[in-house]
């Protein structure tokens, strides 16, 4: 089933179209935004997370049109949303803000919010710093805190908005492990720029440049559309977008043939590149 | 003593009935002090224990623990009839923490200055004192005094009602800071009163503007227009002509058709600059 179903989104802020008509297909699962910083992936969350508007194009999501307040609301009931930035109150504890918002997430039973915050606060391995204040945490502790508010209620639809950012690889790995679980019979959309993550946890990818949705398909699916384009040689090709040398001391090249150069079988990093890299990508088709 | 020294053991029934709750509790503290060290009770009565309730017995243990202290602004709340999580959302939303602080110095810093006495220092006790709230209102809500707005925004909690729980708050304290400070004020003891219907038209203005405009650019516009007309008036007009008797039923009639705007309009409290409420 389609969860999030959004056709020729557009958002600007004064002169800049900061979304330019993305469209998003997102079903159970986990799915990754990947694209550039700048892109417009912050914008294309906030509007799916019902904090923005959008100038114009069609959504639904959960069955419902956010623009209509009755349906934003019940979409909200159902939503986990981590923002980029959630702007902790440092002077809270662990505790006291995920409680916080717990409240404004209508958990209105004593009882049943504080079991609900030691369950979510269990989930991200917070437990221990739960009387502990933000300000004395770590970024990717932080982050965690972050998580576990949007985990709250065991929403439908989480959105998590570079999840990963400040955690060392340890964190990261618990953090894959978590979301995969997460994933099963719900839908995650989470963006970030490590192509990596996706990877690793994605099963479906949406490519995002511009502002425009330019590729959706699974992991492999990016990895082929660069297909015949990636190339080994002894020397960089000048007329390569992009090129690099690896281990093997020859150089990697993206796009076409270079002299005496032998094909390579292209990874995900490669079709991404091609996505985002490339002028005339917008014209690639699912 | 070991069990096997044990003059009686728990019979199986009573075993089961205190499994259950249901026993005598002068009998269940026996058996309890039986058990504690006596190892073949206890091992008779763990099949017959009821997991379930074993769990909800310990939850509520970890949250007597665990959970956080009701602070004593929270008690007081209670105990005056606001419910439990509306108490805590009070006491924890930072900033009304932060526009308590702001009510309190602005109003410290005009007693101080009403201490002189004369016209002047009572009638800036009485201009200023409404916007000491005014500014609590306005940065009651949104973006730019809020650091976790964006969380606020994307949770189901009604906002209007969130400003409205935040204002009243606000309104609250301000009350009770101010009104003793206005009655220090010498020979207007009567400003210790006066100043609450004008401070309540202006937060209702400002309420009612809010469901069309940002909320810190109508307080702004409100603040500045009552300052306007207040030097204004004071060419001809006395502290007391411009807050007697005539003035309060304006501030009051004022207030009242705010508030009515305000319920009328509260379906607009919706969206802002491109951002959902």
């Amino acid at each position: 089933m389609t969860t999030i179903e959004a056709i020729g989104l557009v958002r600007r802020f004064h002169r800049t179209t900061a979304v330019d008509g993305a469209t998003l297909n997102i079903t159970a699962g986990v799915t990754g935004l990947l694209g550039p910083n700048g892109a417009g992936k912050t914008t294309t969350l906030r509007i799916l997370a019902t904090v923005l508007a959008r100038d114009s194009g069609s959504l639904r999501m959960l069955g419902r049109d956010p623009s209509n307040p009755a349906d934003r609301l019940e979409i909200r009931r159902r939503l986990g949303y981590l923002p980029q930035d959630p702007g902790y109150q440092r002077g809270f504890t662990v505790f006291e803000f995920v409680d916080y918002i717990a409240i404004l997430k209508e958990w209105t039973v004593r009882r049943a919010r504080h079991d609900e915050v030691r369950r979510v606060l269990d989930m991200v391995g917070l437990s221990d710093v739960r009387d502990t204040k933000i300000r004395k945490l770590s970024g990717g502790m932080r982050r965690r805190v972050g998580l576990a508010q949007a985990l709250i209620g065991d929403p439908e639809l989480l959105i998590l908005d570079e999840p990963t950012v400040g955690f060392d690889p340890q964190q990261r790995l618990r953090f894959r492990d978590m979301i995969s679980q997460a994933g099963e019979g719900r839908t995650v959309l989470l963006s970030t720029h490590l192509t990596d993550d996706v990877a690793a946890i994605c099963g479906r990818i949406v490519v995002i440049t511009a502002g425009r949705t330019v590729f959706t398909g699974t992991p492999s699916e990016v990895a082929a559309t660069a297909a015949g384009r990636v190339w080994s040689s002894a020397d960089r090709d000048p007329a390569a977008d992009v090129a690099w040398r690896t281990e093997d001391g020859r150089f990697r090249n993206l796009g076409t043939a270079p002299d005496g150069a032998h094909l390579l079988t292209p990874t995900l990093d490669d079709g991404y590149m091609l996505l985002v890299g490339t002028p005339g990508a917008d014209e690639v088709a699912a | 003593m070991t069990s096997s020294e044990a003059a009686w053991h728990v019979a199986g029934p009573v075993c089961e009935l205190y499994a259950q709750g249901a026993l005598d509790p002068v009998i269940a503290a026996s058996v309890e002090a039986h058990v504690a060290a006596c190892a073949d009770c206890r091992e008779q009565l763990t099949p017959t224990a009821d997991s379930t309730r074993l769990h909800a017995i310990f939850a509520e243990i970890v949250d007597r623990i665990d959970a956080p202290r009701a602070n004593l602004v929270e008690r007081v709340l209670q105990w005056f009839g606001v419910r439990a999580d509306i108490a805590r959302l009070l006491v924890i939303t930072p900033i009304v923490r932060s526009a308590w602080l702001l009510a309190i110095a602005a109003v410290l810093l005009f007693a101080l200055a009403a201490a002189s006495a004369d016209e002047r220092a009572v009638l800036g006790f009485l201009a200023v004192a409404p916007l000491a709230p005014l500014a609590g209102v306005a940065i009651a809500y949104g973006s730019r005094t809020d650091p976790v707005h964006e969380l606020v925004v994307a949770a189901p909690f009604d906002k209007l009602r969130l400003l409205l729980i935040r204002a009243t708050a606000v309104l609250a304290v301000s009350v009770l800071v101010i009104t003793p400070i206005g009655a220090f004020v010498e020979d207007r003891s009567a400003a210790a009163w006066q100043w609450l219907l004008p401070a309540l038209a202006l937060a209702a203005v400002t309420l009612a503007l809010a469901e069309r405009i940002d909320i810190t650019v109508a307080a702004g516009a409100v603040g500045a227009t009552w300052l306007a007309i207040v030097v204004g008036m004071r060419v001809n007009h006395t502290a007391a002509a411009m807050f007697g008797g005539l003035a309060q039923i304006i501030f009051a009639i004022v207030a009242v058709c705010a508030g009515l705007a305000a319920f009328v309009g509260r379906d607009r409290f919706n969206y802002s600059g491109g951002i959902w409420k």
